[in-house]
Formats: C-alpha cells, structure tokens, sequence
C-alpha cells in the first residue's frame, strides 16, 4: 500500500500537480519554524546564562540601602552577601564627557560566573582575578572609544579622580540590555564615598547578591517573602531578568502572529489546493474502484500522499526556516546583546506539526470524500461529481489553526485573543471586499471592450475574487503599516517636537548647586534653565488604607505601587501641564498658607483609582508626607518638559531629601558647554535626550524590519492562495480561452483579458488594504501618539500600484498554461 | 466451447431495477435470469435507454439492483458489500470502456500497472509491459494518454484489462469512440486475448458486426433481455 501510494505519488508531482500544496506548506512551515528558532535561541541563551546573568544565585534590589538585617541573616544561614550599587553618572576625561552607567562592587565579586578584561580595545580578554582596586576603574570598550582613552589615562568621575586599570570585556548582568544605552564602569565599592555622587535622593539601584546552597538559598527566599518589605525585588535563576523576559516574550508573540498569518493564508491555500487534488482524483478512484480498491485502500492511498506530501514540505519548511532565522538574529541579534547558544529541535518539532496539522485539517476533509465516489463513475460521469464536502469541512481546518495559534502563543488567553483578532481581521477584509465586489457588479454592462472582460471574471467567481482579496489584502496591509506608516508616524512625531523643545537634561544637581548651575549659565550668556526639585517617594496610603503592588491589580498601577515616583514641589503651573479637574494652589510668595496639598497626573490617577479629595500619603526616606488631592493634570510628555506624575503644593516636601533636575535647550554651537558644566559639577549627569531618541528609533526600525521580513511569508502566502484560484480555475479557464482562440480569439488579446483581471484583483486588495491601513494609522495617530490624523497618498499610491503590479505578474505567470496550450488539444483532452 | 454449461461462470436470477422519477416508477430492468459460462463470448445489444449499461453495471457491482440475485464464480455478489463487491472485481473482472477511462497523470505502463499494484502483485512492472508488447504498444510504454492516438488509448485500456488475467472482460462499446479500420483491429485484439486466455467476454455493443462475432447473442428491449433474437442484432 505504502509503495503504491509512494509511486502515485511520483506520478502527481511530475504532472505539477501538487506543487501549490507542497509550497504553500513549505512558506508556512518556514514562517513559523524562523520565527521560532530565533525565539528558542535567545530563550536558551538567558537560560543557560541566567545565573551569569545575575552574577549570583538571587538578588535583591531596591531604592534604598539594604538594612542590616538582611546581611545578618545571610550570613546566618552561611550564604554569601555582597552588596552592589548601579547608577548614572557622567565620566570626564580631557577628551570630553559621557554618560555612563557604574557598577560599584565589593571584593568577591560575582558571585557567579566571572569579568573578563583586557588591556587592549582588540586583545581577547582573560578572567580577573580579583575585582578593581581602589582608586581604578574598568571600563567598557565604547566608553574607552568614545572618550579616546588607552589604559592607564585617568578620568574623573564625581569628585574623584581614577586611573584606567583595564577594559571590561565581559560581565555578569551585562547580556540582553536592550535599553542601556550608556556604557558600563566598573567601580570598588571603598571608593564610592569620595566621589560624593550618592546622596539622599539620587537615584541609585542598591542591590544585594546572595550565594550559597540550594536550601539555605530556598529558606532566604521565604525570609525576603515574610519580611515583605515594599519596594524590594526579588531575582532567582528562574526569573533572571523579568523585564528581558517580558519584553521578549511580547516580541515573540508579535513575530508570532505574523508569522501564523501566513499559516493562515497557507490554509487558504491548502484547502483550495486540496479541493482540486480530490476533484481531479475522481476518476482516478472511481477507476480504482472498478479494478478492486476498497473504500480504505482509497483512503489510505491519499492520506500516505497527504502524509508524505506534509513531511516531506515540513521537513523543506523547517530547514528554511532554519536558514531564515539567521536574518532575524543578524537584524535583532545584536540589540540582545548576548551570545546565542544553537537552537534545541522544539522549534523544528513545532513547524512540523503545524504543517501536518493545517496540512491535515485541510486536506483530510475531500480525501475522506474520495473514497466515498461511486465505482459507476466510470460509466455515469455526472455521478461523485458534487460529493465534496462544502463549507462545513473547512471548520476542521480553522479548528487545526486555532490549534496552532493557541499552542503557538503559549497562553491559552492569549490565542484565543489571537484567534478572536485574526477572525475579526479577516471578517472585515471579507466585508471590505465583498461591497467592492458589489459595487464592480453594479457597473457589470460597462464591461463591453474586451479590455473590460476581465472585471467579468472577477464578479463570476466572487467566492474565489474575495478570498483572494482578503488574502492580499492581509499581506499589503501588513507591509504597508510597517514600512510605510511606521515611518510616517515617527516623522510625524518627531516633526511635531517643537525646535526648542529640551535636548538635554540635567539631572543629580545637589540642592546646595541650583544657584551656582544657574549663575554658570548666567555668566555664559546662555538661557538659564528652569530646575525642578525631585523627590523619590514611594505611595503607601490611599485615603489610609495600605496600598501596593499587591493590593491592585490593574498591571499598571503594580508597576507604580512597586518603585519610587518622582514627586516635586512647585508654586506655579509648568508649562506643558494642563488642569483638568479641581483648581491649582494660590500662586504667589510662597507661604504656609497654602494648605498641602498634591495635584496628580490623570494617567496614574486614572490607574491608581484616585479621585479629587483622596488622601494620598508618600514615605519618603524615612518620613511620611499626607495631603488631599486638589487637582488633577494633562501633561504633555512629548513636549519633554518638566513634568511629574505627582506635584505637591508649597511647603510639603520643601524640607525633604531632594536632588533638582533641569531640562533645558542647548544650541548645537554652545554644546561646548557642556564640558566645561561636569567639570565644575562633577555629581551633575546630562542626559543627551537626542541621543535616547536615536536609540530608540533604531530599536523600533529593527523590530519593524524583523517584523517585515515575517510579513514577506505572509505575501508569499498570498500568491500561493492566488496560484491555487488559478489551479482551481484551470479547467474553465483553459476551456473558455480554447473556444475563444478557436473563434477568432488571439493570443494577446486572451493576455490583455486576464492582465485586467489580475491586475485589477491586485488594485482592489491593495484598496482594500490602504483602507484599513489608513485607519490603524489613524488610530495609532489619534490615541496612541495624540496626534492630529494625517492622508498619507503615498500609502494608496503604493498599495494600488504594488498591488496591482505584483498580484498582475504572479497572476499572469500561473495562468500562462491555460493560454499556450493549442485550442485543439484543450478540447480533445476536455472532452475526453 | 461450453465444456463448462454444468458449472456457470454468471448466474442472474430474477434480476430487477427501478429508479423513481418524477413522472413515477420506471422500470429499467425487468426479469432478467441468464446463466455465462466459462470461456463463452456473449454480445449484449438493444437501442440506447435499453437498460444494457445499466445491466453491465449491475452484472460487474457497480450498481445494485431492486431485486435479484447475481451470482459471480459463485459468489453472491449482493450478499457482499462495497469493499467486498470491489476486492471481487479486482480478482475477475476486467473492464474495457467505450471513452477508455485512462488516468491522465498515468503513464500507458503505470495504467496497466496500477490494477496490479492494487492486488498487490510483485513483478507488477514486469507484467504490464508483457501486456503491453502483446497489445502492440511496446514503444509507448512511457506516453501519457495525451500523447496517444484513441485506438492506442483503447489498447491499453485492454492491456489494463488483460493485465490480471480476469475471469470475466466487461466491454462497454468498446469501439463507440474509434473509426471503423481502428474499431476493428481493437476487436481482433479482444478476441485473440480472449481465446488465448480463455476469459469470458461480455460486451455491449449496437454495432452489427461486432456482435455477430460472438458466441452468443442477448437483446435488449424496454428492460427485457432475450436470447437469439438475430432479426434485431
């Protein structure tokens, strides 16, 4: 039976029978397996690292110096302890100044795994004995690019001068940064008091490495856990990096939905693909059953050649993917940072099982129908003609994907949220596509010039012209909103940033300096900035009732609830800041009749639940601080003014610890500055807001780029539906040009028929896609990015042409067999 | 000739069909009882709607009857069902149509071959281009039936039939779609595979001539079959 089937099998693909089949299957099973290939290397990656990663077996971080308490007990329970400081600071050589970012630790450090260093840019590092020494520092090679350093020159960071005793090459707690921008120092933790730079209320990351035996290990964990004290993280080797993790994972189940869009539109594929497969195989098996098939002999003969056809695509499909993921890695790889260990077989398991699952969700259906075809066929052709299955079999194959989107997304919410808006996508591009159909039928008697005839195929065929469109469409779209609106809607932003709006910030000024920063612009002739005072305070009370991250849900609110927000005083309004419930203090001397009170951003008031006349109370260091909320604010972040969630009135938190920060606008021509600032306030840290921006536009144009080349599987997909229409046509198509031709018909003009028909299929989708496009542009213009909505024609002009141009070529070129073929032999072979 | 008239190959007993239509019943075989023997060539004739396809179909379990007993080597043919009906056929009955019903994707060879292959027969190959040579076609082994003339189409039709040696050839029209000179070189080859093989071969057919060659004559009228009617043949 297997070699029977084996051998027919032979037979159909070089008849090219089943090319559309085999390479619809191969796109999908390639989409996916990239997609996932690239996923489970990066995944095994901070797995495998995951305690290099820490630097040791748990951490513990918070905002505040760790209290005695916790070394105590480590130390009790015969675990190491180590602490770690991590913040911001400007690093000054006599070559310029850069932000960075230093780590402060303790002899003994890391905990796990280790730091290499070297002594040159290029040499290959070798592993430190010993952490840094006092008074030198290690720096990361851009760093020693960017301030044209060699080892052994000296720096000065805060009030504190260091000799460059190596270039740090690699360590622990390094990999899969996707957002530190600023390069690392490497600092022992005796000499952080002399550089003066850690003062109440910088913002410094405390952390405290712990290292030792598994249970010991296990018994702190439920030490940290019952002491709960608010604000303090706690890492394991299993939740290495959360916000990597998530940040990831987000990335993955995007990259993932494109890539089943493709699997999607290869199911379009399949199951028409399919439908031709069993309907030329009729009298294949009405003939075999009149030369003693059985009913299961028939059915096992197709389903080994579905079956072989789904390995041996799957099999195409994974080793491509295979090969496409390098792309990805090449294009997203390096903003990972982390060295990618090979990929295990789960990937290539699960491309393959989504092939043979949409394979056989598709195609099981008409195979099954097959053996059901009555032998008498073979006298009576008009038997077994309408015995496929109709639109009821295509649920077994949205039940197979669903399947697979649901295991894809590994979050069974989270696919059928995926099902539910891959469903509602297509109902609308369906909907779309059925009223241009519509329209193109009201206007059918137009369609006289032969030119016009092939609007007449489109409105013949309609289930055919819209599931086409919508497979198009979906594809277009996809490429439209990615490459050409992305673009658009940064320019937009960008372009929508007024001129002098900040470019750099100035944060760390110590209260003592707000006088001296602002005379040193003053003698400058330069604008003198505004500073804010900022004080970190964590919210603990809401109308005195406890609150934190435990005790909300909203995901949001968790994230403010456990971290310090930065809260300021002010008299005035700043600019930027709207109210829009309740009413601004009294301004004017300041005085301690203004009763305290706090005014809230709407966003967190909106997340926090709070309300005007809440009492909202903060800790701050070691104080508390209780007021009514008395306003509620707009702020308009992209002005990239000042502005803090939370404002307190006059006289509030005047007395608490505080630093000031300023954004402020620097032309270009007076950057030199700069220099000359950080000499003279060395714990003053600038940050270049231009310099963030361009990071994060490289982040967002890489993903999108990664993203793309997931949708290119999705347009392939298209064409492949596109080449199965034409398949499922073919007979007719080839019929109707043989009596054309043998009429009169030449061959050019059967050319130009069917290049208006492909051609105009193609503009409709790319109509179809423009529209829909626009409108998610629109959306993310008006709520995403509060921007007023603007036409971008470029979007109708491509999609129209695009679409047309490619869906004419591919349409052309599958239907190339139903003209070249002489009239007679169509007929003859028709008729037979 | 009928050594064999103790023991039929075919007995049908009282074999009736009706189909309901709009306009009522309609009665496409009425009665039929007649016994093949072994080896015997038998011409079934009568005008188009007679009921001889039907009776073909009926006779090869194709189709089931209203009522009746087909009795095949035998076996009950409507004792068995689909399957078994079909796996019967596979081991007696050869087929030859009048519009060949070849597979298109086939090769000539792969259509012999593929009854073959269905018995699961080991040297498959090696039978099918022995039929093939003896139908004249040793060269267009590996043609698809596109690229085969109609009376070559109908040579391996034959071939496919001969192929695994049945019991019983069913010819329906087997020259309708061939010009006189082809019709009657495909005659003599069914006739010589016949005798040579000692396969008993039931054809329909309307052509005079062809009919005339058989042993045995069977008219067909208003879904009644009688024996010998050389007036109508």
């Amino acid at each position: 039976m297997f070699k029977l089937a084996f051998k027919q099998l032979k037979r159909e693909w070089r008849a090219g029978e089943l090319y559309v089949l085999f390479f619809s299957l191969v796109i999908a099973v390639a989409a996916v397996s990239s997609v996932n290939f690239f996923a489970d290397r990066i995944h095994r990656a901070l797995q495998t690292q995951a305690n290099e990663l820490l630097g040791a077996d748990l951490v513990l971080s918070g905002d505040r110096q760790f209290a005695q308490k916790y070394i105590d007990k480590a130390e009790q329970l015969d675990l190491t302890a180590l602490r770690q400081l991590t913040f911001p600071s400007m690093v000054l050589s006599e070559n310029g100044n850069q932000l960075s970012l230093l780590k402060v630790v303790d002899s003994g450090y890391p905990l796990r795994g280790e730091l290499g260093i070297s002594q040159t840019l290029f040499a290959p590092p070798h592993t430190a004995a010993d952490i840094v020494l006092p008074g030198k520092v290690w720096l990361e090679p851009r760093l020693m690019t960017a301030l044209s350093l060699v080892v052994g020159d000296s720096i000065d960071i805060g009030e504190k001068q260091f000799i460059v005793d190596a270039i740090l090459k690699s360590e622990p707690g390094r990999g899969g940064d996707l957002l530190n921008i600023a390069p690392r120092v490497l600092m022992n933790y005796a000499d952080i008091a002399a550089t003066g730079l850690v003062q109440p209320g910088s913002r410094v990351r405390y952390s405290l490495l712990i290292a030792g035996a598994v249970s010991p290990i296990k018994e702190y964990r439920q030490y940290v856990t019952e002491v709960n004290e608010p604000g303090i993280r706690m890492q394991g080797i299993a939740d290495a990096r959360p916000e990597i993790r998530v940040a990831l994972s987000r990335a993955e189940q995007f990259l993932g939905l494109a890539a089943l869009a493709s699997v999607i539109l290869a199911g379009v594929a399949i199951a028409l693909a399919a439908r031709r497969f069993a309907s030329t195989h009729l009298d294949h098996c009405a003939v075999m059953r009149c030369v003693g098939a059985t009913q299961n002999m028939i059915f096992m003969i197709y389903f080994l050649q579905i079956l072989f056809i789904g390995i041996l695509a799957s099999v195409v499909g994974v080793i491509s993917g295979f090969l496409f993921h390098q792309i990805l890695i090449e294009i997203l790889g390096s903003l990972m940072g982390v060295e990618l260990p090979l990929p295990s077989l789960m990937p290539a398991f699960f491309g393959a099982v989504t092939g043979i699952v949409t394979l056989l969700g598709f195609a099981l259906p008409p195979i099954l129908a097959l053996k059901t075809v009555p032998a008498l066929r073979v006298l009576k052709r008009d038997l077994g003609k309408i015995s496929l299955p109709g639109a009821a079999s295509y649920l077994l194959g949205i039940a197979a994907l669903a399947f697979i989107m649901v295991w894809q997304s590994r979050d069974f919410k989270m696919g059928l949220y995926m099902v539910g808006g891959a469903l509602l996508t297509v109902i609308v591009l369906a909907i779309v596509a059925l009223v241009l159909l519509l329209v193109l039928r009201f206007f059918r008697h137009l369609y006289k010039t032969p030119i016009l005839f092939g609007l007449r195929n489109l409105i013949r065929r309609p289930a055919a012209t819209v599931v086409q469109m919508v497979a198009f469409g979906l594809g277009i779209m996809a490429l439209l909103v990615l490459t050409l609106i992305r673009g658009d809607l940064l320019d937009q932003w960008q372009a929508s940033i007024p001129d002098d709006a900040p470019n750099r910030f100035l944060i760390n000024i110590h209260p003592d300096q707000v006088s001296s920063v602002k005379t040193f612009f003053q003698t400058r002739s330069a604008a003198v900035p505004d500073i804010y005072p900022m004080i970190r305070g964590r919210l603990v009370e809401l109308n005195g009732v406890a609150i934190n991250e435990k005790t909300v849900s909203d995901s949001a609110a968790k994230q403010m609830l456990s971290r310090e927000l930065n809260l300021s005083w002010a008299e005035n309004l700043a600019e930027g800041g709207k109210i829009i419930n309740g009413e601004w203090w009294q301004s004017g001397e300041r005085t301690e009749r203004v009763p305290p009170q706090f005014s809230i951003e709407k966003s967190v008031a909106k997340n926090l639940g709070v309300v005007l006349g809440d009492v909202l109370k903060f800790k701050v260091a070691d104080q508390y601080v209780e007021a009514n909320v008395t306003s509620v604010r707009e702020v308009d972040w992209g002005s990239f003014k000042a502005n803090f969630y939370v404002i307190a009135s006059p006289g509030l938190l005047d007395e608490m610890p505080s630093t000031y920060m300023s954004p402020f606008y620097l032309a270009p021509e007076k950057y030199e500055l700069l220099n000359e600032l950080v000499a003279e306030f060395g714990n003053v840290t600038v940050i270049d807001v231009a310099a963030v921006m361009t990071h994060v536009r490289k982040i967002i144009s890489r993903v999108s780029l990664a993203v793309e080349y997931v949708f290119v599987f999705t347009l392939l997909s298209g064409f492949m539906v596109l080449l199965a229409g034409i398949q499922s046509t073919h007979d007719e198509r080839l019929l109707e040009n043989a009596i054309a031709r043998t009429v009169g018909g030449s061959k050019k003009q059967i050319y130009r028929t069917l290049a208006t028909e492909f051609v105009s299929l193609g503009m409709l989708s790319g109509f179809v896609a423009a529209l829909l496009a626009s409108v998610i542009a629109a959306v993310l213009a008006y709520y995403v990015l509060k921007m007023p909505v603007q036409v971008n024609e470029m979007l109708w002009i491509t999609g129209l042409v695009g679409g047309g141009i490619g869906v004419g070529i591919v349409g052309l070129f599958g239907s190339r067999g139903a003209v070249t073929q002489p009239p007679m032999t169509v007929l003859k072979k028709l008729s037979a | 000739m009928n050594e064999n008239k103790t023991n039929p190959l075919l007995v049908v007993n009282h074999l009736n069909k009706t189909v309901t239509s709009p306009d009522g019943d309609l009665i496409l075989l009425n009665e039929i009882n007649v016994r093949i023997y072994s080896a015997q060539s038998v011409a079934i004739a009568g005008a188009s709607g007679a009921g001889k396809s039907t009776l073909l179909a009926i006779l090869a379990g194709l189709d089931v009857p209203s009522s009746g007993q087909v009795l095949l080597d035998g076996a009950n043919l409507f004792s068995l069902d689909e399957d078994g009906r079909a796996q019967l056929r596979g081991r007696l009955i050869g087929f030859v149509f009048q519009s060949f019903q070849l597979l298109p994707s086939l090769t000539a060879l792969e259509n012999v071959m593929l009854p073959l292959e269905l018995l699961a027969i080991n040297d498959a190959q090696d039978k099918a281009r022995q039929v093939l040579n003896r139908v004249g076609l040793e060269k267009r082994v590996s043609h698809y039936p596109r690229q085969l003339s109609g009376g070559e189409q109908q040579r391996v039709a034959i071939a496919r039939a001969f192929a695994v040696q049945p019991k019983i050839l069913l010819a329906d029209e087997p020259t309708g779609n061939l010009d006189m000179g082809t019709g009657e070189k495909i005659i003599d080859l069914l006739f010589s595979l016949n005798s040579e093989q000692g396969t008993t071969l039931i054809l329909v057919t309307h052509d005079e001539k062809l009919a005339s060659r058989c042993e045995r004559k069977l008219y067909m009228e208003n879904g009644k079959l009688d024996e010998v009617r050389r007036d109508h043949v």
